[in-house]
């Protein structure tokens, strides 16, 4: 079946784990010995349209109309004063990764609830469908941290969760906003009624999934220059300290929390990379 | 969900967290709304203008708001509405990838974006789209692609044709040659053909075009009541023709229809996208709807405010009402002195201008009108009272429009017509809600479908129309009508174009005139300039079919007497003041002077032109070229007239006027003059041409 989504970039994140249900690792790889920042840097840029539109918006558009610019806007965006960096980077490598590996689809632009003083908080960084059992549909919610340490992006993301789902979120004080589901979706009416109607999120998030990405920098990354088995193994210990602290947050037993890790060279340099691709592109 | 049902008044009158709690509730409607309803649900899309303004309304209680208000803008398509500098990142990705900084940073919507995807595809699009879609932005947004190198747009007002002039002049002006007088002429290069049918169609210099625009296309259709349908056909198919693609725009239509062998091919778009939301108060039941009006008129909360009035002569029974019983702006003192010197103590506009009220209808001075409106749009003119002309064409930026008449001169208008006066109500950037006061029942909603003549089948075309066919494109039966009206006329090519603008059958009537006046007398055999009985002689003949009170005069004595004094008069302004100072009649019907001098512009021209041609059938010595040259501009330097057009009434220009200056040269002068520590210039005079000039 063809629909906006079926296509979608190439993701240079490999697996670097077994397929599992609790924990997975993803890895850009090495090349000429290093870590492969630029290849990361690049990649992501490719996904940044994917990323930031839904469905067919302006996707129609962007090869015949000289007023969608999108590669300028990505630009004027992420690296403009006017805008407080948000981790978009780890928001896109999520985005990628669940795009490709677990063929989700994006479906709302946002979800928000009402804090305790009635203003308006933004939950979750990812919010997809995913197609299961020929027919069933998945709830992804998802988080994304960007840090430069490992054990501060893990505790981050477990307060941003436990805060969204303890909040309005179970209240009915939620709100998803996206736009106009295509009917050329899969299952667009299912996804359309979950949106739609006020109960139906309440009934659906028995199966939500709620994946925590973290990409942050890693000894084992540093320490080799080709995806190794001694690589592999380093890693997979830093995914493990990683979901321990998941557990003993109490988090896996409400809910079911997928964790995937991205092991960084360097969170720094593939920042510096991104936003040089990015100023390149200004004109 | 069908509709997004919200109770906006209640809405606005919340406070504190009871506010915030409904406000995240109309939200929240909303989302599930996109879901289950069209994309242009009007229900839906006035939500954003709403929440926007209360949010802007309310920072501190709803500052946190606004980041879900952009994404609301974002997901219904109205992308112009995100507020990117605080906007989500994606939100603010889809703002920024549909922003234009040509055009002084202007965001599109999704609407905008889908037809400017069609038209830039190449293929020729229609497009019905509500009053604030913002389509005549389309058009600049093709021109600045530079993809399109020589454009026609047909326009239906000379005041239209001003407006776009000033923001193409603004945009383009180092890219594209902009021709709107005759006396312009066009070079190879890049150029911008703006004119009314009435011009385009004359044109010998227009060569290939790549892209023809039509606005309010729905004047195409007969059925749409306007005289002057038969040249606007005529000029698009003449424009067509010559061009790759076409663009037509124009506001709330259904339907398109097509004779099944129409050599066109297009894409029709219709779109009820709005960015504007619209309150409207029913006033029709009101017992006392004259008291009520005037009552409205005099609330500041209105204001600025559009009174829409059936014709001419009501608008100025009103504005000499009003301004008997008050004043609604002190702003406006200096224009109205600046009427009483220029146009007349006695004229009820100086007065009315005094208290505040501007008048737009056909008749008033292009110049004079043109300020009243920038006044308006500034503020210092709160109450603008108009009949049709300005709903047809120039922007206006008002947040009221009164809805007082039920009929357009005597016809009721129908549901399209209601719409777009309706449609004048708020505007973006400004009134993001708009208010709308009905004092009748509104018309009946209907479909509306256009018929244009040049779609249609070849046998339905009027007889007018055929004439400016070509040959090829002519079937038998239509080439035997184009014979039989060449043969009784005897006329051909441009002549008989000249006789189908007036009426082929009033032209055969005149020719009739002409012929039995030459048996009397040779009173129509004259040239260079005539005597006031050869004037009247010409007057008598054209009238003979048709009505003298269309060329504002009650007799063809009192026509060849106004024709006359307009020629003799040294200066423009002398004319009008000696005419004020002698005027007897009813103070709403002073006007009638200014219709005069419509019909010498248009009208007043062709008739004197068919007449020589009638007269030189005969007579060849007969020559009226001289007059002719001369009557449009109302007997002055041409250049004078192009300037009145573009904003600087005559009044001013022709104190500085310099035998043989051209335009360039005459508006460097007046540049001049308006930085001059020692000018002449009023100080309301000096603001007038600069913005004007």
């Amino acid at each position: 079946m063809s629909h906006p989504y079926k296509l979608k970039p190439a993701c240079v994140l490999t697996r670097l784990t077994e397929a599992d249900e609790s924990s997975e690792s993803y890895c850009a790889g090495f090349e000429l010995s290093e870590w492969r920042c630029d290849g990361l840097a690049d990649n992501l840029m490719e996904w940044i349209t994917d990323y930031a539109l839904k469905s067919d918006e302006l996707r129609n558009s962007n090869h015949t109309n000289n007023y969608v610019r999108l590669k300028q806007a990505a630009t004027r965006v992420y690296i403009s004063e006017n805008y407080k960096r948000r981790g978009e980077v780890g928001e896109i490598a999520a985005h990628a990764i669940c795009r490709t590996y677990f063929d989700t689809i994006p479906i709302a632009a946002r979800v928000n609830y009402l804090s305790a003083s009635n203003d308006p908080v933004k939950a979750f960084d990812l919010v997809h469908v995913r197609y299961v059992n020929d027919g069933d549909i998945e709830l992804w919610l998802g988080e994304a941290k960007f840090f430069k340490t490992r054990s501060s992006a893990i505790n981050d993301a477990i307060t941003s969760i436990e805060s969204h789902i303890t909040a309005g979120f179970l209240k009915n004080e939620k709100l998803l906003l996206g736009p106009q589901v295509s009917d050329d979706i899969p299952h667009s009416a299912k996804i359309k009624e979950l949106l739609a109607s006020e109960t139906s999120l309440d009934e659906l998030f028995s199966n939500a999934v709620f994946p925590v990405l973290i990409a942050a920098n890693s000894g084992a990354t540093k320490k080799n220059t080709e995806p190794c088995e001694k690589y592999k193994t380093g890693a997979a210990k830093e995914m493990a300290t990683l979901w321990e602290t998941l557990k003993a947050s109490g988090l896996t037993k409400k809910i079911k929390v997928r964790l995937i890790y991205v092991p960084l060279g360097d969170k720094d340099k593939l920042n510096t990379a991104f936003d040089n691709r990015l100023k390149a592109l200004q004109q | 969900m069908s509709k997004l049902e919200v109770d906006w008044n209640a809405l606005n009158a919340l406070k504190g967290a009871e506010l915030k709690r409904a406000t995240f509730k109309t939200i929240q409607q909303a989302a599930f709304c996109i879901q289950s309803t069209q994309t242009d649900d009007p229900s839906l899309l006035e939500a954003v203008p709403r929440l926007s303004e209360l949010v802007g309304r309310n920072p501190q209680e709803l500052g946190a708001f606004q980041q879900l208000v952009s994404s609301l803008a974002r997901s219904t398509g109205l992308w112009n509405y995100i507020d990117i500098k605080n906007a989500d990142a994606s939100d603010a990705f889809v703002a920024e990838a549909a922003t234009a900084y040509e055009l002084d940073g202007v965001t599109f919507h999704r609407e905008q974006i889908n037809a400017l995807d069609a038209l830039l595809s190449g293929r020729n699009l229609i497009l019905s789209a509500p009053t604030s879609f913002g389509k005549s932005l389309l058009v600049d947004a093709l021109l600045a692609t530079n993809k399109y190198q020589r454009i026609a747009v047909v326009l239906p007002t000379i005041a239209l044709l001003d407006e776009f002039r000033r923001r193409f002049r603004h945009r383009f002006a180092d890219r594209f040659n902009i021709v709107m007088h005759q006396s312009e002429t066009s070079s190879d290069g890049p150029t911008i053909f703006l004119g009314t049918q009435e011009r385009l169609i004359y044109r010998e210099d227009l060569g290939r075009l790549d892209l023809t625009v039509v606005d309010e296309f729905y004047k195409l259709d007969p059925a749409r009541r306007d005289d002057r349908s038969v040249t606007l056909n005529a000029a698009v198919y003449r424009l067509l023709k010559r061009s790759k693609q076409f663009f037509f725009l124009g506001p709330n239509i259904d339907k398109v229809s097509v004779a099944p062998d129409a050599r066109w091919n297009f894409e029709f778009l219709k779109t009820r996208f709005s960015t504007v939301a619209v309150d409207t108060l029913d006033l029709k039941d009101i017992a006392d709807k004259r008291g009520r009006l005037i009552d409205e008129i005099g609330e500041d909360k209105n204001w600025p405010a559009l009174v829409f009035v059936s014709s001419p002569g009501k608008a100025n029974k009103l504005a000499i009402e009003l301004s008997e019983k008050m004043a609604v702006s002190e702003l406006s003192g200096d224009f109205s002195a600046w009427l009483k010197e220029n146009i007349g103590r006695k004229n009820f506009l100086s007065e009315a201008v005094e208290y505040g009220f501007g008048v737009h209808h056909g008749r008033i001075p292009r110049a004079i009108a043109a300020h009243m409106v920038r006044l308006f749009n500034q503020e210092k003119l709160p109450v603008l009272l108009c009949t049709s002309t300005l709903i047809e064409g120039v922007n206006t930026a008002a947040k009221t429009v009164m809805i007082y008449d039920k009929t357009i001169n005597r016809d009721s208008y129908d549901f399209f017509t209601f719409s777009n006066i309706r449609g004048r109500a708020g505007r973006l950037g400004q009134h993001h809600i708009g208010q709308v006061m009905v004092f009748n029942d509104v018309p009946e909603q209907t479909e509306l479908e256009v018929n244009p003549t040049m779609f249609s089948d070849d046998d339905d075309f009027p007889d007018e129309y055929i004439i400016h066919i070509d040959k090829p494109d002519r079937s038998d039966r239509s080439d035997d009508r184009f014979r039989y009206y060449r043969d009784r006329l005897e006329l051909d090519g441009d002549d008989l174009k000249l006789a189908s603008s007036i009426g082929l059958e009033t032209s055969i009537l005149i020719k009739e005139a002409v012929r039995r006046s030459l048996r009397q007398s040779d009173r129509l055999i004259w040239s260079n300039w005539p005597s006031w009985p050869e004037i009247k002689e010409v007057c008598d003949v054209f009238c003979e079919p048709q009505k003298v009170g269309a060329f504002g005069a009650y007799s063809t004595k009192q026509l060849a007497t106004l024709i006359n004094k307009l020629r003799q008069a040294s200066s423009f302004k002398g004319f009008l003041l000696t005419q004020d100072a002698s005027y007897p009649g009813k103070p709403e019907e002073q006007d009638n002077i200014f219709k005069f001098l419509r019909a010498c512009e248009y009208g007043l021209p062709q008739n004197f032109a068919l007449v020589e041609l009638f007269v030189r059938q005969v007579a060849p010595q007969a020559d009226y070229s001289l007059f002719l040259g001369s009557v449009a501009s109302w007997f002055r330097p041409e250049v004078l007239k192009e300037l009145d057009e573009e904003g600087v009434p005559i009044q001013i220009s022709e104190r500085y006027y310099v035998e043989g200056d051209d335009k360039p040269r005459l508006r460097a002068r007046l540049l001049d003059e308006c930085q001059s520590p020692t000018s002449q210039l009023s100080d309301f005079e000096r603001e007038w041409l600069q913005q004007a000039v």
